[in-house]
Parts: C-alpha cells; structure tokens; sequence
C-alpha cells in the first residue's frame, strides 16, 4: 500500500536546498536525499579532485624552478568547488538540517529595514563587503617570507575546514536565533562567564586590529607626497559626497558614489603632480609620528562627526573600489598568470625570518588570520547577515561561500606578493635594523640571505613606481602595491605606467584599511560607553557631547599608543603588532567555534561536532603556541619578556642600542612588557572560555544536563506552502 | 528599450545593496501593507537610519 503524507510531512521532506521535491519514507530527519549521484557528474567531481590533488602536490614539490600561478589557482578552485559541493552541503544537510521551508528572522520580523528578506546573492555580495578588509591582503604578503607554500597550504587548506566553516555554522546558528550576536549567543549557550570575557575579548581585538591596520597605512605613506596627497584628499572627497547627500540630492547615492569615483581618479593624479613639484612635494613629505597623529585625529573625527558626513559616504566609496579592484586583480592575474618568483619554502621556516620573528610552526597560521580563518568574521555573521536571508538555506552560500571568496583574495594576495623577485620581497618588508638605510646596504643584506638584487635594481624599481626609496617599506601594502601594478600593467600590455597602479594600488589598500578603522574607531567608542556607564551613567548616553568626545579619545588613545610605539619602533612595528593580532583574531575564532560546537551540541547533534572540534582544536594548539612562544621564548627577537630583559640589562650596562636615549629604551621596555600582558589577556580570555565551554560540553553528552537549544522554535510558511503545492 | 531601462534598475538595485543603502520601495511597500497606521520615513530618514544600525554597533564591519 502506498504511504499516505500529508502536506506538512511533505514538507519535512524537501530537499534541503530546495531543488527536487522528493519523498523518503520513514525517516523523521530532514536531510539531503540519499540520490546516487549521475555517473557523469560523478566524473566530473573526480576530475576536478584531481585536478586539485594534481596542482597541490606540483606546488608542494616545486624546488628551485618558478612556477606559474596557474598551479596555485587550479589548487584553490579545485578544493573550494570540492569543499563546498561535498563538505558544506554535509554540513547544511546533516548538522544543521537546514529547512528551505523554515521561516527566517527575515520573514518573521521582516520591518522593511532591519530583517529584511533578500535575494540571496544580494546578501552574499553584502556579506562578501562586509567581511573582506585589508586582512587576507596584508597577512599573506608577510607571510610570504617562509615561501609561497605554507602561506598557500594554509589559505586554501584553512579556509575549507577552518574559516568558511565558522562563518556558515555562526551564521545558521544565528539565523535560528532571530539574529542574536556572538556575544549573545556565547552567554546563552555557554554561560555568563563566557559571553563576559567574549565581549571583553571583542574590544581588545579592536584595540591591536586599529592600531596594526594604521601603522600599515603610515608606513606605506612615510615619505611618500604621492600617497600622502591622494589618500589625503579621499577625505574631502569623502565630505564632499556626503554633502551633496544631504542637500543638494538627497538619498542619490550612486550619483554621489560615480562623482566620488571620478574625484579619486582625480586625486591620484593630484599627488603625482604635488609629487613633481619641487615647492610642494617637501610639504607633504611626512615622517612617520606626522602621519600617525593625523591617522589618529582622522579616527577620532570619524568618531565624533555624524555618520552621514564622512563615515557613510566613504564606506560607499570603499564598496564600490572594493569589489571593483578585487574583480580587476582576479582577471589580471588569469590573464597574465604571472610566474612566482618566490621559492616554496625559504631558509627562513627556521624562525630567523627579518618579517617577522617565529618558526613556520605556529606563526604562519596566526600571520595569515583573515583568508583562512578569521574570527571577527563570526561578528558579522552574528550581524547584519543574518537578518537579510531569505531561505536559511542560503546560509550556505552566503556564509561558506562567501568565506571562499575571501580566501580567493588571500590567494590573490599571496599571488602578487610572490610575483615580486624575493631580493626586491624582503628588501621592501625587512626592518632598518636588518638591511641598512641605503640601496647597497640592502642589496649586501639580501645576499647574506642567499638572494640576489642589485642596488640598481632597487633604485629602478623605487623610481619606476615614483617613489624615492622602497627599502623597508614594512607592512606588506607597499609589497603587494608593486606586485600588483606589476600585474594590472602587464595585463594591459607593455608594463607601462607601473607609477600610477603603483598608487592606485596604495589608495585601494588605503581605503580598505581606513574605512575598518574609522568605523572600528566609532564602534569602539559606543562599546567603551556601553562598558563606562555601569560605573558613570552619563557616561552611556551616546548623544551627550561630553561623553561622545571622552570615549573617543580615550578609545583613540588606546589604539593610538601602541601606532605611535610601532612608528618609533626600530623594527618597524609591524614584527611585534601583526603577531599580537593573528593571536587575537585567532583567538576570537576559537570562542566563536566554542560557541558553535556548544550550539551543535545543544541542538542534540554532538556526534557532529567534531565538524567544530577539529579547527578549534587546531586553532588552541596553533595560538597558545603562538602565544606562549611570544610571552615566553629566551630568544629577545621573539619573545616579548626576553627583549624587555635584554633592553633592561643594556639600559643598566649603559650600552645603549645607536640613537636611543635611556628614556627611549625605558619606553620600549614598557611596551615589550605591555604587549606581553596583552598578549597573556588574550590566552586566558580564550582558556576561559574554553574551559567553561568544555565543562558545558561534558555534562551535556555524559547527561548530566539536558541540552537545550536556544533557537526559535520552526515555524514554516505560508508562502512556501502554496509554493511546493504549487510544484 | 524597457529591457534595457529594467536592467539599468535591476543593476541599480544590486549595487545600492552591495554598498548596504536600504531598499526603500520595499520598505514603502511593507509599511503600507503591515503598518499603514504608523509614519512613514522619508527615503533621506530611512538611509540615515540604517546608517546608524551599521556604524554604532560591532558586527558591521569587518578587518
């Protein structure tokens, strides 16, 4: 006798991505259907698994020949097109159930602005904007130092298993929850404890992520009228458009935005000219200390000023250039598929690396944050996103996917940063300390590593960009900016005009990193206020003056201490900041897989839960490591306390390091000591978490605790009804 | 020259979400149909909206 189903059990038993309707009796989970796979498509999935093995192991086992990027590109499809097909539909259909016909917060609360149901690649390229900051730009470019393979291994290796995974399983698990946040969703599912030292843990990644994007910016504009005067005059561009949106054309935002573009063209040939002329280029050549207090006072105009003035029209801006630069970098690099220069691994895989101290183990995997796994990610997925889908199917896509997607920028980075000859790699991203001052001091150094480049080379290179000198411009910006107008201006043909995409190089980075900061800036100050008004009441109220202006500058000051120590520091800064906020990202990934394991476990489903496991336990491993090596290492390169000490015993033999005074080094020693402390916050944060985590964990499967989900009970549509009745 | 005009918008739409500007026909629509009683915002007063739900809180932004 046939079953009998009714409508709602047929509606159970949809697939889950909405595709066929189909019927498997018996079973009450929802799942994906249990349909044998096409032969042909199944060919086809083994061609491209092997397409992806094929280029993996010719990237793995290069040695001492250049390769072209096309291994690198075939590496990364193959597995993102595997990944997703396989291992994210594994996870939508199995760990989460997820139900085309379950009503998201944006149908149920739909209030036309905030929940807001929206098509889905509408939501993933708003997601995809959201997410994608100067992270996987800088951190594969200093990665690069250990060679193009482990930054490579770990990109596309990490974000599979690791990154996209987070984003997918904290925007599903938000999605069920009527859009509640990470910190929201750590207190509920895993306790008080843990939701306070998540939220705590939030402003102090802030903290050393404004403070490590801004010396990124001032180190790419020190003694640079070029960049200095373009990336300048984004902010009057910026003002301009924002009020032409208030008065003139009101809400006309593209309009603004096409003037606000044309206008950047504008001033990037503005700053070639101010760079020619003798009288005005000396104005605006600015040292480091300059440039970081005008970074500052940007953040805290930023702050203080009304959204729609600066912050909103420039945050347009930097969407458009965003997405249209990324596009552009992606067909340059298909068309050209440039050579890597770099070799898979270099000598420096054994820690003595002048980019940054520390062995490829573990500091490869916290160099490298965003592109791979990045938990500041897990904010915006417990943000915005989750209150725009549709279907909460479509988490899928928008959430593992577009992780994908960011991990393809990180690859593009590690690309251009690898086109680069390694002489001219690390004569632009190691310290003064390590290669001198002049073009033959850096050229000597070089070849002490065993690379070649001659000094002319280095001179060409500087002034074919427009730039005077290139040497230790840290911070990987400048690295990338060369490598990447060494690919616009061979994709075009010729390898003309490298000065200009140079630049235009320069002022896209400079927009990705100074639209984070500015609006981190503001929202640093509205999380300070929320956290002073527990102990000042009026301290709380976001639109008294007063209150406004004293949590900006102190939030400013915060992250505007550890900028200014990065410009004075001799190794550039960048050496002991970028380590701070790998660990910190990193860490903040761990809480958020601590809080999708406890969800996945409390929904009654713990037998996946390794799906969350097995990154947060790589990720624990990887920066504890990471941590630990840099509060504690004996070595004064790498670790924190054993430079304060080595500083310390110079300061009492009166041996000074050259140019230093006594209060210069007191100073440092402060700060060696103040990055330790963070750096340890920033451990026991996440081993609280951990721990609490764990407990919860253990109660739960050994049934001394129920589990109990904290997701909005299912409510199924009515629309979706009459849909598949309709089918 | 309507597909033409309807594709101009059709861009239109996609790129005013891409930079996170809030659809206000959509919003219009919804207002009338759910809350015809409540005020309506004026396309200026509903951007600036949602541009302080996405500058004064974390989660909109990204590194």
């Amino acid at each position: 006798m046939a079953r009998q189903f009714s409508a709602v059990q047929l509606l159970f038993t949809v697939d889950w991505h909405g595709g066929a309707l189909a019927v498997r009796g018996g079973r009450k989970q929802f799942g994906p259907m249990k349909q044998p796979m096409k032969p042909l498509s199944m060919l086809g999935w083994i061609a491209v698994a092997l397409a992806g093995a094929v280029a993996l192991g010719r990237l793995a086992l290069s040695r001492g020949e250049t390769i072209s990027a096309a291994w690198l590109l075939v590496a990364a499809f193959a597995t993102y097109a595997v990944a997703y097909r396989f291992y994210s539909k594994f996870i939508a259909a199995k760990v989460f159930a997820l139900d085309v016909t379950r009503r998201t917060p944006a149908q149920r609360l739909d209030d036309g602005r905030d929940y807001v149901p929206t098509h889905k690649w509408i939501v993933f390229g708003h997601h995809f904007a959201a997410i994608a900051g100067p992270g996987p730009l800088v951190g594969p470019t200093l990665a690069a130092q250990f060679g193009f393979l482990p930054g490579a291994l770990w990109i596309i290796v990490g974000v599979a298993l690791g990154g996209a995974v987070q984003d997918f399983v904290i925007l599903a698990a938000s999605v069920r929850r009527d859009g509640k946040s990470l910190g929201r969703m750590a207190r509920e599912e895993i306790g008080p404890v843990a939701g306070v030292t998540a939220g705590l843990a939030v402003l102090g990644i802030m903290i050393v992520l404004i403070s490590v994007l801004a010396l990124v910016i001032v180190n790419a504009l020190r003694s640079s009228p070029w960049g200095t005067v373009t990336i300048g005059l984004t902010i009057p561009i910026a003002l301009l458009m924002g009020v032409y949106l208030r008065w003139l054309r009101p809400a006309r935002v593209l309009e603004a935005s096409a003037i606000g573009i044309v206008l950047l063209a504008v001033a990037l040939y503005a700053g070639r000219a101010v760079a020619q002329s003798a009288s005005l280029a000396p104005m605006f050549t600015l040292g480091g200390t300059t440039l970081a207090v005008l970074v500052m006072l940007y953040g805290f105009l930023a702050s203080v000023l009304p959204v729609w003035l600066l912050l909103a029209p420039r945050d347009y801006l930097s969407a458009f250039v965003k997405i249209g630069v990324v596009l552009a970098l992606a067909l340059g690099i298909l068309f050209v598929l440039p050579p890597l220069q770099m070799p898979a691994l270099t000598r420096f895989t054994n820690g003595t690396g002048p980019v940054f101290a520390g062995k490829v183990f573990p500091f490869a995997f916290i160099t490298i944050a965003c592109g791979a796994i990045s938990g500041f990610h897990a904010l915006v997925s417990s943000g915005t996103t989750p209150k725009l889908l549709e279907h909460e199917t479509d988490a899928r896509l928008v959430g593992y996917g577009g992780m994908l997607m960011e991990s393809f920028v990180a690859v593009m980075a590690l690309i251009a940063a690898c086109v680069l000859t390694p002489g001219v790699y690390f004569a632009i991203n190691a310290p003064v300390a390590a290669i001198g001052t002049t073009a033959a001091s850096a050229s000597q150094a070089v070849a002490q590593w065993g690379f070649t480049v001659t000094p002319e080379t280095l001179n060409a290179l500087a002034a074919q960009v427009g730039e005077s000198s290139l040497l230790s411009r840290v911070g990987g910006a400048p690295s990338l900016a060369v490598g990447m107008a060494h690919i616009f201006s061979s994709a075009l043909g010729g390898g003309g005009g490298m000065a200009l995409w140079y630049h235009f190089a320069i002022m896209f980075e400079a927009l990705f990193i100074l639209t984070t900061l500015d609006a981190g800036t503001r929202v640093g100050r509205f999380m300070l206020q929320d956290l002073g008004r527990h102990v000042w009441p009026a301290f709380g109220r976001v639109s008294w003056y007063p209150a406004v202006v004293i949590a900006s500058a102190l939030f400013v000051a915060m992250w505007g201490w550890f900028l200014y120590q990065g410009v004075l520091d001799p190794l550039g800064g960048i050496n002991s900041l970028w380590p701070l906020f790998g660990i910190s990202n990193q860490l903040l990934a761990a809480v958020a897989l601590c809080v999708g394991t406890s969800v996945i476990i409390n929904s009654g489903r713990a037998r996946y839960a390794w799906v969350t496991i097995l990154p947060l336990a790589w990720l624990v491993v990887v920066t504890l490591t990471a941590g630990w090596q840099k509060l504690m290492s004996p070595d004064p390169a790498l670790g924190f306390l054993a430079k304060a000490s080595a500083l310390a015993r110079s300061l009492a033999a009166g041996t000074l390091p050259a140019g230093r005074s006594a209060a210069d080094v007191r100073r440092m020693i402060f700060n060696e000591r103040l990055d330790a402390a963070v750096a340890a916050a920033f451990m026991i944060a996440v081993v609280v978490v951990l721990a609490a985590s764990i407990a919860e964990w253990t109660a739960i499967v050994r049934g001394r605790k129920a589990a109990s989900s904290t997701e909005v009970p299912a409510e199924r549509g009515v629309e979706s009804l009459v849909a598949v009745a309709g089918d | 020259m309507r597909a033409v005009r309807l594709t101009l918008s059709r861009v239109a739409a996609l790129l005013r979400a891409l930079a996170g500007v809030p659809d206000y026909e959509r919003y219009a629509a919804h207002m009338r149909r759910r809350h015809p009683d409540a005020p309506l915002l004026s396309r200026s007063e509903l951007i600036a909206l949602c541009q302080r739900d996405r500058f004064d809180r974390p989660g909109g932004k990204c590194c």
